[in-house]
């Protein structure tokens, strides 16, 4: 299964998919969650920054109105105090114009000055330039000794104010008359502030400073209830303000008291101890503002049933000494990475499912083709070659795809194509083969009808051993035998061998054989029978196709053999006793070779129980597997072992043996031996 | 084993081929074949050397023949020479001696095929 390219395609398809997602998934999930984690931690400092800005701003406008007010009460002394001086040239004006005495005029300014009242805090006084004073609103103070006041900067009063009016024409003075003022204004509350600002200028004339005060903790107070209500409204606003879900913004101050409270859920923040440092909570917060807040405090904060990792962002509002904190659980700021990178993982696991099956549709897509081609390659074999090509719409469907697997289908129909055109064709050649080796045997048949087939032929003939074979090389062969009585007392036998084998051989064979028994009714002299034969063969001879020739005629009641011999080999004449030898003569060349050959006549005398072997060139060349001949000189020291044992004991013998010398070899040429023993009848018999 | 090689060689007019190996059945087409290019030259004479030739059959004798019977047909003489023995027993015991020219050396050749 592992093997197959549809398994490897969709194997190969899973892992590049799955790579891929893994990768970018991974990659990106370490960014996705600091960029979403930065996101709400940005959140929460802006949340800090913006409830900073706001206790900015309001502490700005807080101020301002300070100092406007603070302006506002400069003038009025300011006001009074120019009043005041007015009023004295006025008397002054009553000295010059003789109406009044200086004593009068002095005792008129000075009850200006007594009965003035300016409302609220506001004491007008005239003291000497050393300090008693001589006139004030307040009738308690008058005659007091301000010579051992000192203002706030320590110096005393009567100096501190000719100081600055030599230096400016009038003086600001500013300092603490706790123990004067009593509990004489209303307004003023009398508690413990007791420090008033006070405008001098001077009155030459009379020697005098003219002084317009006013208690300042008004002003204090008016600030301190701004910040009050700036505090309600925070506490307002701040409580209304989460930081992502459950965060907050809360206020402490110098001394980490809650100035705006923290939410109820983390309330045991101010009592309790960070678990890790050890350090009291809000300590903690107060430490991460002087330590600037470039990262997040983190501190676990001890709830009834756990304790919550929690992160605080801190700034230090320095002009009201406040510790401005947002703080968040962890959990809080981490969760929306979490919820998407789960979601991102649901999201790429459903993808992934979905791409897989995808892969697989795809694999089996690309390889359904291959499967079907594979299918067909198998059905392949099963086919009827013979019958014409008419189904595979499938294959012709996968032909036309573009794709390498339609040039794969093109190449299988043209294989298919040729195979059936090749398979056809030897089917054919292997019919006509066929048909052409049953003619062969046929002709074999034929053949073997030609050849006389009993032997012994004449077993009630005492005078006549005869025995002779053919094998044939091929089917059909191109050596002959024939022998015959022409009458009663001449018996003729013949041995031939036609040039090569093979069917043209076999043709020449039959026709030759029929000549010789034709030529033979005609003559009686052998010479004259092969002349005959030779001029018959000789014309219309193209081929020149010749046969070796061997025809003799004993005569049984002599032993005497005519014979001629026409380029077969030399036959052996195989004595009663004694040696074999060859008769060599030949009376001319082959037959069909040229007309007009005039053969001789030869002959030579049997004894009784002599024996002639005629054979063809087949027995004596035949060849083993190292192509070395049978010779003919085995065949004569056989043909004399063999004697005694009768023609066909002979013959068979020699066959046997020339069949051990070929061995595995294959037959060569056709085999023909006859061999012929002549016994003479007694004249008692 | 089967096999024919048939080379030949050009002295003017005179055209020497020269046989190596077996002519049997299997050769004897080849050896037809070849001998039948020859003829298409214009030749005064052709003379076929037989020095390595190992053996010759009958078919191989009927190849010879039907050179033989086409080149006195066109009035060329054909030589052969330098038979080995045993082709020389060959020819002798088919009465082939007495159907073509054979020459003992090739020089006896030339100079008979130039009569």
């Amino acid at each position: 299964m592992f093997r197959s390219l549809r398994f490897q395609l969709f194997a190969g398809l899973v892992v590049i998919l799955t790579g891929a997602g893994l990768t970018t998934t991974v990659s990106t999930r370490d960014q996705m969650r600091e960029a979403l984690i930065g996101a709400e931690t940005r959140a929460a400092r802006n949340v800090l920054g913006q409830i900073e800005l706001q206790v900015s701003n309001r502490y700005r406008e807080l101020l301002s109105e300070k100092l406007r007010i603070v302006g506002e009460r400069r003038s009025a002394l300011e006001h009074i105090a120019a009043v005041t001086i007015a009023a004295a040239e006025a008397h002054d004006r009553l000295v010059t114009g003789g109406v009044a005495s200086p004593a009068e005029a002095r005792a008129l300014t000075l009850d200006f000055l007594n009965t003035v009242s300016p409302g609220g805090s506001v004491q007008t006084l005239a003291m000497t330039r050393d300090g008693q004073v001589v006139a004030h609103s307040d009738t308690l103070q008058r005659g007091r000794d301000l010579g051992a006041q000192t203002d706030i900067k320590g110096r005393p009063l009567p100096e501190a104010v000719q100081e600055d009016i030599a230096i400016q024409g009038q003086a600001y003075i500013l300092f603490d008359d706790s123990e004067a003022d009593g509990g004489a204004d209303a307004i003023g509350g009398g508690n413990g502030d007791g420090r008033r600002f006070a405008h001098f200028r001077d009155l030459p004339e009379l020697e005098l400073f003219i002084g317009v005060s006013e208690r300042i903790d008004d002003v204090e107070r008016y600030v301190e209830t701004g910040v009050d209500a700036t505090i309600n409204m925070l506490a307002e606003t701040l409580a209304e303000v989460s930081v992502v879900d459950t965060g907050f913004v809360f206020i402490l101050n110098d001394a980490l008291e809650e100035v705006t409270p923290s939410a109820d859920w983390a309330a045991p923040l101010m009592n309790r101890r960070d678990p890790v440092s050890g350090t009291p909570i809000p300590e903690l917060l107060a430490a991460a503002a002087r330590d600037g807040d470039a990262t997040a405090t983190r501190y676990a904060l001890p709830v009834p049933d756990r304790s919550i990792d929690m992160q605080a962002y801190v700034s230090y509002f320095r002009p009201l000494g406040w510790y401005i904190v947002s703080t968040v659980p962890t959990a809080e700021i981490n969760r929306p990475a979490n919820v998407l990178i789960r979601q991102q993982s649901v999201i790429f696991a459903i993808v992934l499912g979905i791409a897989l099956m995808l892969a697989a549709l795809f694999a089996l897509t690309v390889t359904g083709p291959l499967q079907r081609l594979a299918r067909y390659a198998r059905q392949l074999p099963e086919q009827d070659f013979m019958r014409p090509d008419d189904a595979h719409q499938a294959l012709a469907r996968l032909a036309r795809t573009r794709s390498e697997v339609g040039g794969l289908a093109q190449a299988f129909r043209f294989m298919e194509a040729e195979l059936r055109d090749k398979i056809s064709a030897m089917l054919d050649a292997t019919r006509d083969k066929e048909r052409i080796e049953s003619e062969l045997n046929i002709a074999r048949d034929i053949q073997e009808g030609l050849l006389p087939k009993i032997f012994p032929p004449y077993p009630d003939n005492p005078q006549i051993d005869l025995h002779a074979s053919l094998t044939p090389a091929r089917h059909v062969g191109g050596d002959l035998f024939d022998f015959y009585f022409l009458d009663e007392n001449r018996l003729l036998f013949t041995v031939g061998d036609v040039a090569d084998k093979g069917v043209p051989s076999a043709l020449f064979m039959a026709i030759t054989k029929t000549l010789v028994k034709s030529a033979s009714g005609q003559d009686t002299d052998p010479a004259k029978m092969m002349w005959r034969v030779n001029e018959a063969l000789s014309t219309d001879n193209p081929r020149a196709m010749f046969v070796t020739l061997f025809v003799g005629i004993l005569d049984v009641r002599t032993g005497h053999v005519d014979y001629v011999n026409a380029g077969q080999n030399p036959p052996i004449l195989l004595p009663a006793s004694g040696k074999a030898t060859l008769v060599r003569p030949i009376s001319g060349p082959p037959v069909g070779v040229m007309e007009g050959v005039i053969y001789t006549r030869l002959s030579l005398q049997l004894s009784s129980g002599d024996s002639l072997v005629v054979y063809t060139d087949g027995v004596t060349e035949a060849m083993d597997e190292k192509n070395a001949e049978y010779s003919t000189d085995r065949l004569l020291a056989l043909s004399q072992s063999l004697r005694g044992q009768g023609a066909s004991g002979l013959v068979n013998g020699v066959l046997e043996d020339v069949r051990q010398h070929s061995g595995t070899a294959l037959q060569s040429d056709d085999l023909t031996l006859l061999c012929l023993t002549w016994h003479q009848l007694s004249l008692k018999e | 084993m089967e096999y024919l090689s048939v080379t030949h060689e050009r002295e003017g007019a005179l055209a020497i081929v020269h046989l190596r190996g077996r002519i049997d059945s299997a050769t004897a087409s080849e050896f037809e074949t070849q001998l039948g290019t020859l003829f298409a030259d214009p030749l005064d004479a052709l003379i076929i050397e037989m020095t390595e030739l190992d053996y010759i059959s009958s078919a191989g004798l009927r190849v010879l023949l039907v050179v033989a019977k086409r080149a006195k047909a066109e009035g060329r003489p054909l030589v052969l020479c330098n038979l080995a023995p045993g082709i020389q027993e060959v020819f002798d015991v088919s009465g082939f001696t007495a159907i073509f020219n054979i020459a003992t050396t090739r020089a006896e050749a030339v100079a008979h095929a130039r009569n």
